[in-house]
């Protein structure tokens, strides 16, 4: 983990550089508290890189979840596929993109137990439905016709 | 007059709808592993845009409620804590479990919780009002130390890694100037988009660091059940005996006074609410042989505090706007989105709003009762969701609760991009928490700020610590880094001794 916080720190602190620069092209009072938090963010950065060198005071132990490589690329693979269907969900509308989240989500959270997930996902479907279309009015995305 | 109109208001139908949907909605949250009231109350938020603010906040705070709750279900039938305000009842309520007291358990968890809930909602109505004059004394340099004192609590002591805490609360604020400046009308970080000269959205945010985040992180595990118990349950009871409450009456009072307490600390949860009055139940119960295995004042001594620390997280939130937990961060964003400011004016101009929605609060606590002792014999079958299904449902809800918000695909994107950042967050050990309150403190911050450096005449810190208050606020500031210093500085020996 002490390897986490040394990248994040530098990259905070090199992302604050460019901001900087940036901010400077904004009136006085406008930027003077933007830069007063890269300022404060950088510091911080900075204190966390030198005290991950410290064993006295290097943090342990930190961070949710599982700790190796493949327990990490299932969720990304997942929000890989939300994104997906999300940006689809402009063009067939936004049941059948969900529709199609759901079945793609089977293979990757390696589902066997299909029957009752199925049921979970109609239920979902309907439950959405009669909230958000038919008692909130939300004008959910529908499919249109390629090229309009 | 005015009282019997707030309380007749609090009985209209749509009010005690929204109760009972909050209700009902936070013990199925609280009851499933995994799923907080943090991310209960961010995917209601959308739901209660279109609604009138009274309705609103009066659904979320139910919800608040009886998601604290609510994780004692899972926590005494499953030993795995719906929330982590739960997790000492796991201990004595599990105990009880197997020895075929589930519904004991239920029924003494279930009154704790009302009590606790209760007394705290009452503890709301009696110092909040007082305590908001205090807020009329507020100039800039005061509003811009309060967002500071606010952001490092929840950043020191909240977050449990200090440094990490005070990033994520810093980077909430910085993210906070995005789009138009307000006074000179220049675009900020807009990068010449459209989209982003309007701001960051401030609930499809905490919908993807709270909901999505969860629901990524529940990827990794995604087939994961959990252990089916045997439940003898019998007869079901749902009040508790004469005796069991003469038993538990000395450690709920005093319970609920430590949970309300806490509470009203900023930053300080239902989980150390709940830890504290279970260590002190055992200090007063030395003569109990069976506390720590199956004693009913276990249960009660961390259900009631933990239900405590609901209301005394409001306390600072209605009259100072420092949310005194991370639900209570959310709720500030809900009261700023239907347009009301804490602070003394939401106990003068809307006075009826602010106490119709304490009153709805303290009935909610004995709604939760009811409905929870009416469900609970069926509530295993709720904790038992795998995560497959729970995934699939969070992420559509918080597609669909992003887009609701202005009909927009923006919002949408914001959330997946807030998604994916709490995830690694997450992992790499920074709390959401912060990052949601700077976000929601940032323009009040901003603003003290640039007040104070044009109101000064002189060095601005100066002028920032010219009064008292503003000093107070100051000192205690240093006093949460400090003690949040020792904390950490104590885990991380625990740890190391541990490792060896």
């Amino acid at each position: 983990m002490l390897w986490v916080n040394r990248i994040t720190g530098a990259l905070l602190i090199a992302l604050a550089f460019p901001l900087w620069q940036i901010s400077g092209d904004y009136p006085e009072m406008a930027r003077l508290f933007p830069r007063f938090m890269l300022v404060v963010i950088a510091g911080l950065a900075a204190i966390m890189i030198v005290r991950s060198f410290i064993p006295a005071v290097a943090p342990v132990g930190e961070g949710e979840g599982d700790r190796s490589l493949p327990a990490t690329a299932r969720p990304l693979a997942v929000f890989a596929v939300v994104l997906a269907a999300t940006a689809a969900s402009d063009y067939v509308g936004f049941f059948v993109a969900m529709i199609g989240l759901a079945v793609l989500l089977v293979p990757i959270l390696g589902i066997r137990r299909w029957q009752s997930y199925a049921l979970a996902c109609i239920i979902l479907m309907l439950f959405v439905y009669v909230l958000f279309v038919l008692f909130l009015n939300v004008p959910l995305t529908q499919w249109r016709p390629p090229g309009l | 007059m005015e009282v019997l109109s707030i309380i007749a208001d609090v009985f209209t139908p749509a009010h005690l709808l929204a109760m009972l949907v909050g209700v009902v909605g936070g013990l199925c949250i609280g009851a499933l592993p995994g799923l907080t009231s943090n991310l209960g109350v961010a995917l209601l938020l959308p739901v209660t845009f279109g609604m009138e603010p009274i309705s609103a906040l009066i659904m979320l705070t139910s919800l608040y409620a009886s998601a604290i709750y609510g994780g004692s279900f899972s926590a005494i039938l499953l030993h795995t804590p719906g929330t982590s305000a739960s997790a000492a009842t796991a201990i004595d309520g599990f105990a009880l479990t197997r020895k075929g007291e589930f519904n004991k358990a239920i029924r003494i968890s279930t009154f704790s919780s009302v009590a606790g809930g209760v007394f705290s909602a009452l503890a709301l109505l009696m110092i909040a009002p007082p305590l908001s004059l205090l807020s009329l004394k507020f100039g800039p340099p005061e509003y811009f130390m309060l967002a500071v004192f606010g952001l490092t609590i929840i950043g020191t002591l909240a977050s449990g890694n200090m440094v990490k805490g005070l990033i994520s609360g810093a980077a909430g604020l910085a993210i906070s100037t995005v789009g138009l400046d307000l006074e000179s009308g220049f675009p900020r970080f807009a990068f010449g988009t459209t989209d982003l000269q309007g701001g960051i959205g401030f609930v499809p945010a905490v919908i993807g660091l709270f909901s999505l985040s969860q629901a990524l992180l529940m990827c990794e595990e995604p087939l994961k059940t959990i252990q089916q118990v045997k439940v003898t349950t019998g007869a079901w009871r749902l009040f508790p005996t004469w005796e069991e409450i003469r038993q538990i009456r000395a450690t709920v009072a005093r319970s609920a006074l430590i949970g309300t307490g806490i509470g009203i600390l900023p930053g300080a949860g239902g989980d150390i609410g709940s830890w504290t009055a279970y260590n002190e139940a055992k200090r007063f119960s030395r003569n109990d042989p069976d506390f720590g295995k199956g004693s009913i004042r276990g249960v009660a001594a961390s259900e009631t505090a933990n239900n405590a620390t609901t209301g005394g997280a409001m306390v600072p939130l209605l009259t100072l706007g420092i949310p005194g937990s991370p639900t209570a961060a959310v709720l500030l964003g809900a009261l700023i989105i239907h347009g009301l400011q804490p602070g003394r004016t939401l106990f003068t101009e809307h006075a009826h709003f602010t106490y119709t929605v304490i009153v709805g609060f303290l009935l909610a606590n004995l709604v939760m009762g009811f409905v929870g002792m009416g469900i609970g014999r069926y509530m295993g079958v709720v904790a038992r969701l795998p995560n497959s299904i729970l995934i699939v449902v969070v992420v559509v809800l918080s597609v669909i609760g992003s887009f609701s918000l202005g009909n927009n695909m923006y919002d949408v994107y914001t959330m997946l991009a807030f998604g994916v950042v709490g995830y690694l967050m997450r992992k790499g050990g920074f709390a959401p928490a912060p990052m949601v309150l700077g976000l929601i403190l940032g323009p009040l911050a901003e603003q003290g700020f640039r007040q104070s450096v044009i109101l000064a005449d002189g060095p601005v810190l100066l002028h920032i610590l010219g009064s008292p208050i503003s000093l107070t606020l100051f000192a205690l500031t240093l006093l949460s880094v400090a003690s949040a210093a020792y904390l950490e500085r104590s885990r991380i020996k625990a740890a190391r001794a541990a490792r060896l």
